[in-house]
């Protein structure tokens, strides 16, 4: 090879070998990487632990790219058609994740800095993905400790310097290839952009053992088996950490112990009275059925013959009566425990979602979380009820009638257990084949579920819409997909079943031919040879409940990763002491940027101070990010870059309950529940006294049709009670900010469904809600803005225009236009006529 | 001060402005008590009538009024409606005790008259007949009513875990004071619908 012309540029240089592109390839890589060793002269001499072609940049520019990992480096070099080169190399020790994911296609191999920077090393073409993602996976599997380490300074792999020259990164040609600042990494948080409360959260969730979550938002792909991997899911539904989450398993059974020691020690007793049958049986074949001795002797002494005879009955009977009440008293406990901690799971799974930041349970479809507390906590009940339980009594049942038998005749186990090996190899190649079914069928029941839970919530839109048959259609769809997969995996299992019950029963025909020939040798009674026929005829369940064991238990622990998943997500910051500290009310955004996406920003570069008090309006078109605004406000999400300070805080250091404690919002749409109006409205206010209700029902003009329905303020409202108007749940949502006496008051088109007269009305309410709090306040309709002491134009996430309405009014600027539009299109003659007149 | 009457707080109003339709949106948003000092009830053929104190002469005129409760459930005396004719609400009573005594019967026989409910004892009987429930009940006075719930499930309220209030086809209530007091049979029956 070194013998060959070593080659440079973009690739395409080596002659094409259709007949083997493989062949080709391997040349391809050879050549590159000479030529990666050519420009890293520390590399000569360190042998190449892998090293893959990659064919795109990082802004998806073709590029003749290697990816190699070589002498405990990671090294990312790009040459392009220009003749410039971007190069990266990383020290695999600092590597603290590797993130694998897709975008529309295009595959991008990330890292995650333990110092919390990000850096791409490679994007490819779909084709080029199968080749790279090996090499990625090698990495993560040093990075993760579950691989081989890398060769740190192998045979000249120290870097020149020693220990002064570790670099970071190494760029060639900076200045004319633009070389990747560390600002430049891709994601929210870029090394630079994130801020340090980021970063003490992610050091917080290293050192709570949980792994740096891979920043931006696209799919990631799983590094062992390259699917996608679940949004919301710490790692891929089929190559999960089983031990790991069995371990946690056991750990959730804990609590129940000593109740499943009562099964377990149950199970044991009935398994013990279940194989003293056979001996009771083989002594009435042997003594009394086929001895003739017996027939003399009862005819001599009947007494003497029939008590032993009846003594062998009743202890029958005792074991049939014993074998019942035992068995109602382990079915009791075992149900006790199994519904105990199915409650205990979803009581956990509630208060854990309850506890999520909104960007967190977004990551996942409500009807993803509803079949993650429904059916996944039933199968762990199962697990619990049954399969703990049974796990042993089929393993001790086993190994009991393994040394009965052996204890006979150990021929007799070794007659019947010639078939098992075969059966056992028929077993593990098809689990593969069911596994896979089995977790495309649990995918497909959580897509019908989740298509179920988005037409249900949206029956209004359907029926308005009239798109009742496109939605049957969708559902059909999805519940047809999840029967194809159920059906192609009961056709599976109907074909491997009878061969298995085969495989496990033809040992029985050789068992009986050989018993057959002692009992004709006279080496065996027939009483005893009813007794090992019982007893194979026992040792199948614990054998058929084995072959079933891998694919059982691999639902249970799919169900179960999921439930931990979801147990285990950070939830928003407490206060250790629970205390509550008064806010004053100062709000101010300090060049706050975010995005739901990384790629889309909503709001730029924001800069503003909301005095304590104080009333803003905010205005803008729709989308300009208005709500997304008070939605950092209210710390549903954290902002990219940049701080909101409340009272000179950072928002992020306050504990979230005392935060929103203080915090309350009228929103455009008013989520009521199934509940009295009197609690819809001291939801707000737990404790709220019935005058406190009802003065502030008064005052948000609840109270008006209150006294109109039969049962005041004890009316259901909600499903399957009174169905309040769109204007009426407003003066609910009013009332209920009014009864909650915040610092901070969020008021996003707080009035939108109220008609004229009754706006005016609530107006003076809320103008004496907003008195003295910090007030935000979104409306379409200017006239609920007439009490702003400010207004903030937003346009483009940017603030385009700040002031009063006077002076935003002479600016003649967007504010402007919008009265303009909203006026219609004519000019206004004051401007005390325009904010009466909205 | 008059029910009605406006009161002239200059200081507050001043933030809002003067005009007529600001003070009485101001007005309309806080609750008004109506207490013995401000006003007297009275029961006159079965009618009841309140009669305002102070003010001018107008508010001197005796009004039918009707009492409303504003939580039935919960309370009979507390937090009572007081609306006009037009269903309009005039105040709020806080509690009928501070009335003295003919005052007070008087808007007993009122909340009796309008809230009167049967409480039920004993199911006798339960049928489903074209989407409907046929009830035969014994009350605590030991009358035996019959009566239909077109709605059944929708028609029963549950107050507190044991209290239900039932109201029939006709608008009729019944209550269940404690369904654990029921006897085996009756629980039976109205199990299927709670």
């Amino acid at each position: 090879m070194g013998g060959q012309t070593r080659q440079s540029g973009i690739s395409g240089r080596v002659k094409p070998n259709k007949k083997n592109p493989d062949a080709e390839h391997a040349l391809k890589v050879e050549e590159r990487k000479r030529r990666l060793e050519d420009a890293l002269p520390e590399l000569s001499g360190v042998s190449f632990d892998a090293c893959e072609l990659f064919d795109l940049d990082r802004d998806n520019r073709a590029c003749d790219g290697i990816l190699a990992l070589a002498g405990g480096r990671v090294i990312s070099d790009a040459v392009f058609a220009d003749g410039t080169s971007v190069r990266e190399v990383f020290y695999v020790e600092d590597v603290a994740v590797v993130v694998m994911r897709r975008d529309f296609g295009v595959f991008a191999g990330e890292i995650v800095l333990k110092d919390g920077r990000t850096a791409v090393l490679c994007h490819t073409t779909p084709e080029c993905s199968l080749r790279v993602i090996p090499v990625l996976k090698m990495l993560e599997n040093v990075v993760n400790g579950t691989g081989d380490a890398l060769p740190f300074g192998a045979a000249g792999g120290t870097a020149p310097g020693g220990q002064n020259f570790r670099p970071r990164k190494i760029a060639e040609n900076a200045g004319k290839t633009g070389e990747i600042k560390p600002g430049d990494a891709p994601g929210k948080s870029v090394a630079g952009g994130e801020n340090e409360n980021g970063k003490k959260n992610r050091k917080k969730e290293e050192q709570a053992g949980a792994a740096p979550q891979p920043q931006g938002d696209g799919p990631r792909i799983c590094p062992k088996c390259g699917r996608p991997i679940r949004p919301g899911a710490s790692s891929c539904s089929r190559c999960f950490d089983k031990k790991k989450v069995f371990k946690k398993l056991i750990e959730l059974a804990e609590p129940h112990k000593t109740a499943i020691f009562f099964v377990v020690f149950f199970q044991f007793v009935l398994m013990g009275i279940s194989m003293l049958t056979p001996v009771i049986n083989r002594h009435l074949v042997d003594d009394y059925v086929k001895n003739d001795a017996s027939a003399g002797l009862i005819a001599a002494d009947p007494v003497k013959v029939l008590i032993p005879f009846l003594a062998l009955i009743l202890g029958m009977l005792a074991c049939r009566i014993a074998n019942w009440g035992i068995g109602f008293v382990r079915g009791y406990i075992s149900m006790k425990v199994g519904i105990g901690t199915i409650v205990d799971i979803r009581r956990k799974l509630f208060a854990k979602v309850q506890s999520l930041s909104v960007s967190k349970i977004e990551k996942r479809t409500t009807g993803e979380i509803m079949v993650t507390i429904s059916s996944d906590a039933g199968h762990i009940q199962g697990f619990v009820n049954n399969w703990l339980p049974n796990f042993f009594q089929q393993i001790i049942m086993l190994l009991v009638i393994s040394i009965i038998m052996v204890c006979y005749d150990w021929r007799l186990l070794v007659i019947f257990a010639l078939p098992l090996p075969v059966t056992a190899a028929a077993i593990v190649a098809f689990h593969k084949r069911t596994r896979t079914l089995m977790g495309r069928q649990r995918e497909a029941s959580s897509e019908t579920t989740a298509a179920l839970h988005d037409i249900l919530s949206g029956i209004r839109v359907v029926k308005a819409y009239g798109t009742e048959e496109r939605e049957n259609k969708r559902y059909k769809k999805a519940a047809g997909r999840e029967r194809d997969i159920s059906v192609e995996t009961e056709i599976l299992l109907a074909k491997l079943s009878p061969f298995i019950r085969f495989g496990l029963t033809v040992g029985n025909y050789f068992l009986l031919y050989y018993t057959g020939k002692m009992i004709l040798n006279g080496t065996l009674t027939v009483g005893q040879c009813t007794m090992f026929a019982a007893y194979v005829g026992m040792i199948y369940e614990p054998l058929g409940w084995l072959a079933n064991f891998p694919s059982q238990m691999l639902r249970v622990l799919t169900s179960a990763n999921r439930i931990f998943d979801l147990l285990d997500e950070q939830a928003e910051s407490k206060s250790e002491n629970g205390t509550v500290r008064r806010i004053e009310g100062n709000i101010k955004f300090e060049n706050v940027s975010f995005g739901y996406e990384s790629t889309k920003t909503v709001l730029k570069n924001i800069n503003l101070e909301i005095k304590p008090g104080e009333m803003i309006g905010l205005v803008g078109r729709s989308g300009v990010g208005k709500s997304t605004f008070i939605n950092l406000v209210m710390r549903l999400y954290d902002c990219d870059s940049g701080k909101i300070l409340v009272d000179g805080e950072d928002i992020r250091n306050y504990d979230t309950e005392c935060l929103r404690s203080q915090l309350g919002a009228v929103l455009q749409e008013t989520v009521l529940s199934s509940a009295s109006l009197f609690d819809n409205i001291a939801y707000s206010k737990p404790g709220a006294t019935v005058a406190e209700v009802i003065e502030c029902s008064k005052a948000a003009g609840v109270h008006d049709f209150a006294v109109k329905l039969p049962d005041g303020y004890n009316t259901k409202i909600g499903e399957k009670g009174y169905t309040l108007s769109g204007g009426e749940r407003q003066r609910v949502a009013i009332a209920r900010a009014i009864l909650r006496d915040p610092r901070i008051l969020i008021l996003d088109e707080a009035t939108s469904s109220l008609d004229t007269e009754m706006e005016k009305q609530i107006q003076d309410a809320i103008a004496e809600l907003v008195r003295d709090r910090t007030t935000i306040a979104i409306a379409h309709r200017l006239s609920t803005l007439r009490n702003a002491a400010k207004i903030i134009v937003l346009d483009g996430g940017r603030i385009v225009e700040a002031g009063s309405h006077n002076e935003l009014m002479a600016r003649k600027g967007l504010y402007y236009e919008l009265v303009l539009a909203q006026r219609g299109g004519a000019a206004p003659e004051t401007a005390k006529q325009l904010l009466e007149n909205g | 001060m008059a029910i009605g009457e406006i009161e002239k707080n200059e200081e507050e109003y001043g933030r809002y402005g003067t005009g007529l339709f600001e003070r009485q949106a101001l007005e309309a948003t806080r609750v008004r008590y109506i207490t013995p000092e401000n006003a007297s009830f009275e029961d006159r053929d079965g009618c009841l009538f309140m009669c305002e104190k102070g003010g001018g002469e107008s508010a001197k005129e005796q009004k039918r009024v009707m009492l409303h409760l504003l939580f039935p459930y919960s309370s009979r005396r507390e937090l009572v409606s007081v609306l006009n004719t037009e269903q309009d609400e005039i105040g709020i009573i806080s509690d009928i005790g501070i009335f003295d005594g003919e005052q007070q019967k008087a808007l007993e026989k009122e909340i009796a008259r309008k809230y009167f409910i049967r409480k039920i004892v004993k199911i006798n009987e339960l049928k489903e007949k074209n989407g409907m429930t046929i009830w035969k009940v014994t009350d605590a006075d030991g009358n035996r009513p019959e009566f239909s719930l077109k709605d059944t499930y929708g028609s029963i309220f549950r107050v507190t875990d044991e209290r239900f209030v039932i109201t029939d086809a006709d608008g009729n209530r019944f209550e269940i004071e404690d369904i654990n007091k029921l006897d085996a049979k009756s629980r039976k029956k109205i199990e299927l619908y709670i």
